[in-house]
């Protein structure tokens, strides 16, 4: 098997994409739908903020392995964040990885990144898949 | 499967392919360290030196603009190009050279016959009749022009097995349609219309047809009075032809009537500022400066699948995919979408759960290039209940090592995700 193929398929993500967390819709909750054109895939996510005050995240989607488990490592990591550091990391988030699709740009290094979320690194040598891996905190930015 | 299933039998490369790989340097590459296996070749073919070399010698030898020069370049590029234009209407069996218009590629000849040829005639409640098996080139077209004249889109549904279901088609193709816009080959699966009884069904109801060639015109011998279209479409790049380059066919009788599609130089007989009047097709659709090497290296792909033989290629391909059915049925999870009567060019797949964008990913590592996604067909897509298949789909160049490639990297596919 190829290297980077073992990379981007790490066990971790393969976990999160064939049992993905939060993976339901919040009926009546605030949510935002979308979708990329070039595939069809497409994401809705849901936040809803509880009366004492804990926060929900949960996500839909017809989607590859890598929106799927990028989307069930966003819904368990922002769910602990205040909603403007939410929105603050999932903006920093797409940009790092839209970045690294110009040429000429560093190689980010995305194994700072909190948790599970470390294991989208494997993405950056695959150009046409970051999408896969922003399209779930695009969607998040939409709400 | 068993280990004891018995193995398909590759098929023979003809004599009239067996150098065809030498022809096309692309294929020498390797993509990730591993030899490349190109089965993309429904969205565009590779190119052959020949058409290359055209292109080359073009802007080394003849580079000028056409139809305006009195001097020698201009003389031979205009000829180059007019060739070009002869060779499409032979291979196709035009009555005539003018009933080619160069284009941009299939998209645009298909805008071209809705904005010159049909919205002039459309009236709120005609009918356009395309099917369900439709690239989305032709859809949105005439999605458009339904919005903008009232119109009303009609589509000959598909069975599970996507050959068109023609249990309807007596009443779809009424008289209130205006056009039947049909593909003769499925890009997303493969499946081949027998779309001849279906024009000669609208013909006699006075109904003027397009067919959509641009899976067809390399997969088989075309002839356009035999068919009995009034309108054929294809593209140059998935003829082993340049990008930016296509070819609509048109009737010299409707081309007449037609107005034009843009306006601007080499398209006019006369301009003055209380108004102008226009060329005779083909050169009314032909505004601005053409995409000369494009028209120049489609004549050259024309002639490169010509000396090969579209019958020799048809018969070749068909047993190669015959092959790849075969192959691909032997593995476990993956599931052939469609099982058409007639299949040229293209095979659809599903593998268990895995998206089909993490199969082309990891093909792609194995050196195989396939498409994933939803083919431009959406509405297919909807129907058969799926969001995206991965497809490969073969040309004139691969080889029964290529599917043998292909089936290799999908069990590899099947290890990681199934």
């Amino acid at each position: 098997m190829n290297p980077d193929i073992q990379q981007l398929y790490k066990q971790t993500l393969l976990a999160h994409s064939k049992q993905p967390l939060n993976n339901h819709a919040l009926p009546d909750a605030p949510h935002a739908t979308l979708r990329n054109p070039l595939c069809g895939d497409e994401i809705t996510v849901y936040q809803k903020t509880n009366d004492d005050g804990s926060k929900q995240i949960t996500f839909t989607a017809q989607a590859c392995t890598i929106c799927l488990a990028s989307a069930s490592m966003m819904t368990q990591h922002l769910a602990t964040l205040p909603t403007p550091e939410a929105q603050t990391f999932a903006d920093s988030l797409v940009s790092i990885f839209q970045n690294a699709k110009k040429p000429n740009t560093q190689t980010p290094d995305l194994e700072t990144l909190p948790g599970d979320l470390a294991s989208l690194t494997g993405v950056l040598a695959f150009p046409s898949r970051i999408r896969c891996a922003t399209l779930p905190f695009e969607a998040y930015l939409k709400l | 499967m068993t280990q004891t299933a018995r193995q398909p039998t590759p098929p023979a490369i003809p004599e009239a392919l067996a150098h065809v790989r030498a022809d096309f340097p692309i294929l020498q590459r390797s993509v990730h360290g591993k030899p490349l296996v190109y089965l993309d070749n429904a969205a565009s073919t590779q190119k052959p030196q020949s058409v290359i070399d055209a292109i080359t010698r073009y802007y080394s030898h003849e580079n000028a603009n056409i139809h305006r020069g009195v001097h020698l370049l201009s003389t031979e590029a205009t000829g180059a190009y007019e060739e070009a234009r002869g060779k499409i209407a032979r291979f196709i069996n035009a009555a005539d050279d003018s009933e080619i218009v160069f284009t941009r590629g299939a998209t645009e000849s298909v805008n071209l016959v809705a904005h010159s040829y049909l919205e002039p005639k459309i009236q709120p409640g005609d009918e356009i009749l395309i099917s369900a098996m439709e690239h989305h080139a032709n859809i949105v077209p005439w999605q458009l022009l339904c919005e903008r004249t009232g119109a009303i889109l009609k589509v000959i549904p598909v069975t599970d097995d996507v050959d068109l279901d023609l249990s309807t088609f007596d009443q779809l193709l009424n008289e209130k349609t205006k056009l039947l816009a049909i593909t003769y080959v499925s890009n997303a699966i493969g499946t081949v219309n027998d779309i001849k009884p279906l024009l000669a069904q609208a013909k006699a109801a006075g109904i003027p047809t397009l067919v959509d060639a641009a899976q067809a015109i390399q997969h088989m011998p075309l002839d356009v009075q035999a068919l009995g279209c009034d309108f054929l479409i294809a593209s140059g790049h998935k003829i082993y032809g340049p990008t930016g380059i296509g070819l609509l066919y048109g009737r010299r009788a409707l081309l007449d009537t037609m107005r034009p599609y843009q306006g601007g130089g080499d398209m006019i007989a006369h301009v003055t500022f209380q108004g102008s009047t226009f060329k005779e097709p083909p050169s009314r659709f032909e505004a601005g400066t053409p995409h000369i090497e494009g028209a120049i290296g489609l004549g050259a792909a024309i002639d490169y699948l010509s000396s090969a033989g579209l019958q020799a290629i048809h018969d070749y391909e068909s047993q190669l995919i015959e092959y790849a059915v075969a192959k691909l049925s032997q593995i476990d999870g993956l599931k052939i979408i469609g099982n058409p009567r007639v299949r040229s060019g293209a095979i659809s797949f599903t593998m268990g759960d895995a998206h089909p964008h993490d199969i082309g990913t990891v093909l792609d590592t194995e050196g195989v290039a396939i498409r994933s996604g939803h083919h431009c067909c959406e509405p297919l897509m909807h129907r058969l209940g799926v969001n995206a298949t991965a497809r490969a789909s073969f040309s004139l160049y691969n080889t029964p090592a290529d599917v043998d490639a292909l089936a290799a990297a999908l069990k590899k596919t099947a290890i990681l995700f199934l």
